[in-house]
């Protein structure tokens, strides 16, 4: 397996394990990052996280950040609210766009303070730090997601991402 | 708070407020001298005897007093009340509290930090809330005051005040008045009355005496015996014992009587409770507290002085006592939550409950909701009622009630009525915990009983004793009495009065309103449900979801059943069936719950009120479905909820009924019911008697244009078989005697003008005596029926023409328990010219909707007796062969009826039924519990002595004759049809089954294709069932099969569909079809025994219909906790996954099952990430379409449909089947909403319902116009804002913008889907290919190609519960 095999997946990570990611200078071109981040050597640009929405900053039409807490640190989340305006979008078609920020909206309304929430999204740098750039958003409602989704990442990070180091 | 006030200071601008402005304003206000800074409007809460406050919370509907907006204040004086009331300047008012007046009026009020100097001084009121009372005057709380400068201030540090004023003189006063009191004020009674011997004033030297009234109030001293309290000079000695407090021992009960004219200092004593104080110039009395037990007591005198210190501030508490909740006297602190009954009950902090019935016994009116107040010298109980842990305060006539903050809320001022009614005084009587019971007692057969009975019939009067005091009179055993005192010995002997040792009586039940009952039903839900393996045993049940399930959104039933000791609640109410479901119930005037009472007899009253102790609570419902964080904040048996107003009734999703034997209900018979006729119930009488089998009862079919009640002309049907024999009961002289069958009765006893006598011979005869429910078995005792038997042969043989005579003797079961030994004779009804007796006749019975309640306590298989009416045509035998219709008239009556057969010839054996089933039977259904569960009514139509109303006890050589179990059946061979369709019924059992045919001859005759089968009858044990409102299952569920359409037209109307899974014999077979609410039985469900009569049987398949003229009872029912253990190992339900049960597949992730090299199912958790491609076609088959236009469902298909998916391990592409993809494609979940009002996807004509939003709907609209339509993705299968999403159709015509957008809309929610839990397995490379075909047009090579095929579900929390184990 080589090393980039993690690359299309969802990596399921806890805070403290995604805020100490190694940050290298991307040298892809299709990256629309200029880092690329990279675990114990082995190189992600998605994840999954989860937690509790503990800060939350809207700028109408702009983009929502928001943090979220999942007792080993607070990731920062930045979700866009731009697409009818972005540049980034302008070769999509627009009914496309407008159903992307139709959908940004509404993962925007689930983000609320104090709720436990289930981020995927891709890893970007914004000022020196890791934040999440958000895709999609689930409100947990069952009281056991938290323990599962730490579970959930001491197993995979055990059993996957810690091996397809070492191969 | 108390300072001088120089009014040269008062600021400019400042409003003086008058008495007579705030009374004019008549609203609650508050008022302040300083608005700024702004400062809280009351003192911070204070606590006293370490108790903790906290903020009110339930007075959050109450507002905040308003301020006056300008600042303000208010001068006057404050005096003590009158000692005469008449002259009260607060007329009106008899708390002796202070009045405060000034130029323009006076009013009531109470004072923070009361100074006694204050007293008659003029004072000015810097901080203040007014409460106006609801008919006139007010109520004035001082919160901050300021006396005006004193320039005359003495220096001594001990104030003096004479207690009457002006009546102080300086010297020694008289020789009488020379005693003195110094030590620490502990308590004090309340202002009473009491008769009283004393010397007359005027004739003191004649010694003459006189009794009178003396109006006062007595205190508790506790008085230090050192030298220097006992010393003279109190002025300076009392400053010393004041200053060194510790050094004293303040043990010495002292008391002091504050008669006439002191008594007016109540209210300021009640405020220097812990204070010490000294008292000169009393008198000593010796009072009679008892007849012969005197007390030394101090009596206050005209010169009585008071002495005080300047600046002692402190509050010493002299309660030590470890409490324990046994009745121990203390003080409490806390916040006033609630005050009900007038003030006799103030709810304090949570569930802290004061309870102020004495009725000397009178609180401030400053006792608001918002106050903090302290309760001194209350006694703290701990009662163990089962239905709620609490605190309860009792108060005595020792405790006082002090406000430490005044509330700052609009809440009312209660003004206690201090009327004396008899059940006041009872309650005066009781202790403390059945005081609180019989005032919860009271308060809820006011709710329960409103319509029915008047207030004052349920309370009583001065003169007369109500209803709930009658009650409790019949429950209450003695020793929750305690002797009543006078205010003397109460309060001067209380410890040795009994109130402090509280006897805790743990079996007093709650009599609830049933809609309280109903919504705690929720919360005992919960309970029941956590209470097993930490909690977690509710969501154990789900894994029985995924294997019985037909449709994904429904979860198994649960059903639990509560003993009624658990739940510590008396059920009290009327029986009645309900016109809305046609169940019985058990009602109140708040609401009803269903009963199942499986020995009911036919005679029951609804007028009458019964009294249910001893039940079973049966909860049903399905855990998932019900929002328990929501239940658990309420709790409808806590004395808040019903001490308030009425809860509404709530939808709780659950089945609630009670189980109970009637011989477990005792009739109530209240002394205020008069009106009400509680025997109503029909005499048996004497005369001739048809017995009817009854073989069939047809389910009601309501009025298609209204199916929420029974229409007026809806008619019922059962079908009986007349049995060729008829009963005649002997008119017997006078009245049938009840027999007791009991070891200490006579050897002999009358019966009816026949001779019992007693044999050796064991006895199974079981009678009731009386209501008490005490059964006496006897087992030497028997009633030689065949000396009876002969008398009555003798007597009757020549009045009756028939060839055969049966004498048989007749055990009337009484409506209350009672039962009466007649004797009557069975004769051939119907002998043909040779005396042959002829075949049984069959006859359809109807009933109109105002006999509903005669139909439904039939019961298929059971026998019943009819009186003979000329009218009706039971007797019709124009023509044997014709079965004939009996309409039921309202004056007809049904008696269930049972036979047992007496061995005459063999006395050492008990009665036996005719066959060892019934003995079996009889056995379980003796007690109305067995030990599987609750059985509703006797199996397979055999009744039992205690579930019927009337025993015929025949003789054993009777039996060849009489043996018309084996007739009914072997004749009923030869009868065809029935109406209302042509029914051809009762085949020989086979198996616990009945055959017979369903014919449809306009079927027939049209040639279209028809439904074959057989109408059948089983009995079963139901292991699952799906319930479906509107949305029933789908295709898989149905089969496919068209055998289901053309019985569809019959299933119209307010119908639920049920689809079950019987047990029966080992197999599982499936019974779906429809059901009214009307024939919807109490406890359908998993668990229960079942029989179904009357059920189309299709040839050749393993699956049965309910049809239009299907009956369902319910013979018993299980509990079902939903675990596995529950369940027949051999059920294989439908599963579209090769009956592969999820949870005996190991968890596995993505990662690991693409790289394994077997091709074993497996499971994993993962969420949809994209879209690779879909089909979306209209259901095209006939048959399923049909099924599914009839059950309102969508109809999409999904031949293809290709998800990529990812579990944190590696994403993977699945192949899923149609009912699969619709669940990653959340069809059936509603469509996400954004708070910006309307969704642009929203489409025109769509209603708002949860149906109305499911993205199913909308498919279905697209798939109308286009047939199919194919999704394929272009863009990014890793991210799904990066889909490039193209749609195809069917169609010719164009997809519409919007159309398209739905779909894409779809597509995207589908993508931020929850974890969900899927069952897959590598594919075989074969069927990749094949699938690759499929969908050539994209690349399969571009992504990894592994393919899964999966049957997936939402991730439950039973799953996640099971991957944290």
């Amino acid at each position: 397996m080589e090393s980039h095999s993690l690359r299309d997946t969802h990596v399921k990570l806890l805070a403290f394990d995604l805020l100490s990611l190694t940050r290298t200078p991307s040298l892809s071109s299709s990256s629309f990052d200029p880092f690329s981040f990279s675990r114990k050597g082995i190189q992600i640009s998605r994840v999954e996280a989860l937690g509790v929405v503990v800060t939350r900053e809207l700028k109408p039409d702009k983009f929502l950040k928001f943090s979220i807490d999942d007792g080993t640190g607070c990731i920062q989340c930045v979700l866009w609210l731009n697409q009818l305006n972005s540049p980034y979008f302008s070769r999509r078609c627009p009914s496309d766009v407008r159903l992307i920020a139709q959908m940004a909206l509404i993962f925007s309304t689930r983000v609320q303070l104090g709720l436990v929430v289930r981020v995927r999204g891709r890893i970007a740098g914004f000022r020196g730090l890791v934040q999440i750039t958000v895709e999609d958003v689930v409100v947990e409602r069952d009281p056991n997601s938290e323990i599962l989704h730490w579970l959930d990442c001491m197993k995979l990070a055990h059993q996957h991402y810690d091996i397809l180091r070492g191969k | 708070m108390g300072e001088n006030f120089d009014s040269s200071n008062m600021m400019e601008g400042v409003k003086v407020v008058s008495i007579l402005d705030l009374l004019k304003w008549r609203r609650p206000i508050s008022g302040t001298f300083s608005l700024l800074p702004p400062k809280p409007l009351t003192a911070p809460p204070s606590t006293c005897g370490g108790a903790i406050t906290r903020n009110p919370n339930s007075s959050r509907e109450l507002k905040v007093l308003k301020s006056l907006a300008n600042p303000s204040i208010i001068i006057g004086t404050l005096s003590l009340p009158k000692s005469d009331d008449s002259s009260s300047p607060n007329s009106g008012c008899d708390h002796h509290c202070f009045s405060f007046s000034d130029d323009s009026a006076s009013v009531c009020c109470d004072v923070l930090g009361f100074d006694v100097r204050m007293i008659g001084k003029k004072v000015y009121i810097l901080a203040w809330n007014f409460i106006p009372f609801k008919h006139r005057g007010g109520f004035l709380e001082i919160i901050k005051w300021k006396s005006q400068k004193d320039s005359s201030s003495s220096v001594d540090l001990i104030d003096l005040f004479p207690l009457v004023l002006g009546s102080f003189s300086v010297g020694e006063g008289s020789h009488k008045a020379r005693y003195r009191v110094t030590g620490i004020l502990g308590s004090i009674s309340p202002v009473s009355d009491v008769p009283c011997t004393v010397d007359s004033v005027q004739n003191d030297a004649s010694g003459m005496r006189s009794t009178k009234t003396v109006h006062g109030f007595i205190v508790q001293f506790f008085a230090c015996e050192c030298k220097l309290c006992s010393s003279n000079d109190i002025t300076r000695n009392l400053f010393y014992v004041i200053d060194d407090q510790e050094r004293h021992s303040f043990s010495k009960k002292v008391f002091a009587y504050f008669s006439r004219s002191s008594s007016s200092w109540h209210p300021a004593f009640s405020k220097l409770i812990g204070s010490v104080i000294s008292l000169s110039r009393l008198r000593k009395k010796l009072v009679y507290i008892k007849k012969e037990e005197a007390l030394l007591m101090f009596v206050t005198t005209d010169e009585t002085c008071l002495h005080m210190p300047k600046l002692d501030k402190k509050r010493l508490s002299l309660s030590n006592t470890a409490i324990r909740g046994k009745g121990e006297c203390g003080d409490y602190a806390g916040v006033v939550r609630s005050i009900h009954l007038q003030g006799m009950v103030v709810e304090l902090d949570d569930e802290v409950w004061l309870l102020l019935t004495d009725q000397l016994l009178t609180f401030p009116h400053s006792v608001r909701v918002g106050a903090v107040i302290c309760a001194r010298n209350v006694h703290f109980v701990i009662p163990k009622f089962s239905w709620r842990k609490m605190l309860l305060l009792g108060a005595c006539c020792k405790t006082s009630i002090i406000v430490a903050t005044f509330s700052p809320l609009e809440a009312r001022c209660h003004l206690p009525s201090q009327s004396q009614s008899q059940l006041g005084k009872y309650i005066q009587s009781l202790v403390f915990s059945a005081r609180l019971w019989l005032l919860l007692v009271a308060q809820c057969f006011r709710k329960k009983f409103t319509g029915k009975f008047s207030e004052k019939g349920i309370l009583g009067s001065k003169h007369s004793e109500g209803l709930a005091q009658a009650y409790a009179k019949s429950i209450l055993p003695s020793l929750l009495f305690q002797p009543l005192h006078g205010i003397f010995m109460q309060f001067c002997k209380h410890d040795s009065c009994g109130c402090c040792s509280e006897l805790n009586f743990s079996s007093l039940t709650l009599v609830v309103p049933f809609v309280n009952f109903i919504n705690n039903c929720e919360v005992l839900w919960i309970k029941s449900l956590v209470q097993k393996k930490g909690g977690l045993e509710m969501i154990e049940h789900k894994r029985h979801v995924s294997c019985l399930r037909d449709f994904p959104s429904f979860g198994q039933l649960v059903r639990k059943t509560i003993p009624s000791k658990e739940i510590g609640v008396t059920l009290l109410g009327n029986l009645k069936v309900s016109a809305c479901t046609g169940r019985l119930q058990l009602m109140d005037a708040t609401g009803s719950i269903d009963a199942v009472v499986p020995d009911l007899p036919s005679t029951w009253s609804i007028n009458d009120i019964y009294e249910v102790t001893n039940y079973t609570l049966v909860l049903e419902g399905v855990p998932e479905r019900m929002n328990h964080a929501m239940m658990l904040d309420n709790d409808s048996f806590s004395c808040r909820s019903i001490f308030s107003c009425l809860p509404s009734e709530r939808e709780t999703g659950l089945g609630i009924y009670v189980f109970f034997t009637w011989r477990n209900a005792s009739h109530r018979c209240f002394p205020t019911d008069h009106g009400l006729d509680s025997n109503n119930s029909m005499e048996l009488g004497s005369g001739t008697f048809h017995l009817l089998h009854l073989s069939h009862i047809f389910p009601v079919q309501p009025n298609f244009h209204d199916h929420m009640l029974l229409s007026e002309r809806s008619s019922m049907f059962a079908e009986a078989l007349v049995l060729p024999w008829d009963l005649c009961l002997i008119e017997s002289k006078g009245a049938a005697l009840p027999i007791r069958v009991s070891k200490d009765k006579e050897e002999e006893c009358w019966l009816n003008g026949f001779t019992c006598k007693s044999t050796n011979s064991p006895c199974n005869w079981v009678q009731s005596s009386g209501t008490n429910n005490l059964e006496i078995k006897s087992s030497s005792h028997s009633i030689d029926l065949c000396n009876f038997f002969h008398k009555c042969r003798r007597g009757y043989n020549s009045s009756c023409t028939s060839l055969v005579e049966i004498p048989c003797s007749v055990t009337i079961r009484g409506l209350h328990g009672e039962s009466m030994v007649n004797s009557g004779i069975l004769s051939p009804n119907r002998a043909d010219c040779r005396g042959r007796i002829r075949r049984l006749k069959k006859v359809l019975l109807e009933f109109s909707s105002e006999n509903f309640l005669k139909y439904k306590s039939l019961c298929v298989g059971a026998y019943y007796i009819t009186k003979h009416c000329m009218e009706e045509s039971f007797c019709n035998y124009v023509d044997p062969n014709y079965d004939s219709k009996v309409v039921i008239k309202p004056g007809m009556q049904f008696w269930s009826l049972s036979f047992s057969f007496n061995e005459s010839d063999s006395n050492s054996d008990p009665p036996q039924s005719p066959s060892s089933e019934h003995c079996s039977s009889s056995v379980i259904l003796s007690a109305g519990y067995n030990q599987a569960g609750l059985v509703f009514h006797s199996c397979n139509g055999i009744n039992h002595d205690n579930f019927v109303d009337i025993n015929l006890h025949v003789p054993a050589d009777a039996v060849h004759l009489l043996d018309m179990k084996h007739q009914a059946l072997n004749e009923g061979r030869n009868t065809n049809y029935v109406m209302p369709i042509d029914i051809a019924c009762h085949c020989q059992p086979k198996d616990g089954r009945t055959i017979a045919k369903l014919q449809c001859p306009e079927a027939s005759q049209s040639g279209c294709p028809l439904l074959e089968g057989d109408l059948v009858s089983l009995h079963g044990t139901v292991v699952a069932l799906h319930s479906y409102d509107s949305c029933p299952p789908d295709g898989n569920s149905c089969d496919g099969s068209s055998d289901g359409i053309h019985l569809l037209g019959l299933f119209q109307g307010g119908r639920i569909y049920i689809c079950l899974h019987v047990l029966i014999d080992d197999r599982t077979v499936k019974i779906d079809g429809s059901l009214t609410k009307y024939n919807y039985p109490i406890g359908l469900g998993p668990g229960a025994n079942v029989n179904f009569h009357r059920i189309l049987a299709f040839s050749g398949h393993n699956r049965f219909m309910l049809t239009p003229v299907s009956f369902i009872s319910v013979n018993y029912v299980e509990e079902v906790t939903g675990s596995c253990s529950n369940k027949p190992s051999n059920l294989r339900p439908p599963f579209s996954f090769g009956c592969i049960l999820p949870e005996t597949l190991s968890l596995c992730s993505i990662f690991d099952l693409i790289h394994s090299s077997e091709c074993k199912p497996r499971r994993f958790h993962c969420r949809v990430v994209a879209v690779h491609i879909l089909m979306l076609e209209r259901i095209n088959k006939l048959d399923s379409l049909l099924s599914k236009i009839h059950y309102r469902i969508p109809v999409v298909d999904i031949p293809l449909a290709g998800f990529v998916l990812d579990d944190g391990s590696s994403p993977c592409c699945c192949w899923a089947n149609g009912e699969t993809a619709a669940t990653f494609l959340r069809l059936h979940e509603e469509m996400p909403e954004t708070s910006f009002g309307s969704c642009w996807w929203g489409l025109e004509g769509m209603g708002r319902a949860k149906a109305c939003r499911t993205p199913c709907l909308h498919l279905d609209k697209i798939l109308k116009k286009h047939g199919r339509i194919t999704v394929k993705n272009y863009g990014s299968i890793h991210d799904s804002l990066c889909q490039d999403l193209h749609l195809s159709v069917g169609s010719d015509c164009i997809l519409s913008t919007l159309d398209e957008n739905v779909l894409k809309f779809i597509i995207l929610n589908a993508c931020s889907s929850i974890n969900l839990c899927v069952v897959g397995h590598v594919m075989h490379s074969d069927a990749q290919g094949a699938y690759s075909n499929t969908s050539d047009q994209i690349d399969p090579a571009r992504e990894q190609s592994l393919f899964c095929s999966v049957s997936g579900m939402p991730m439950t929390r039973m799953e996640s519960r099971k991957r944290k184990g």
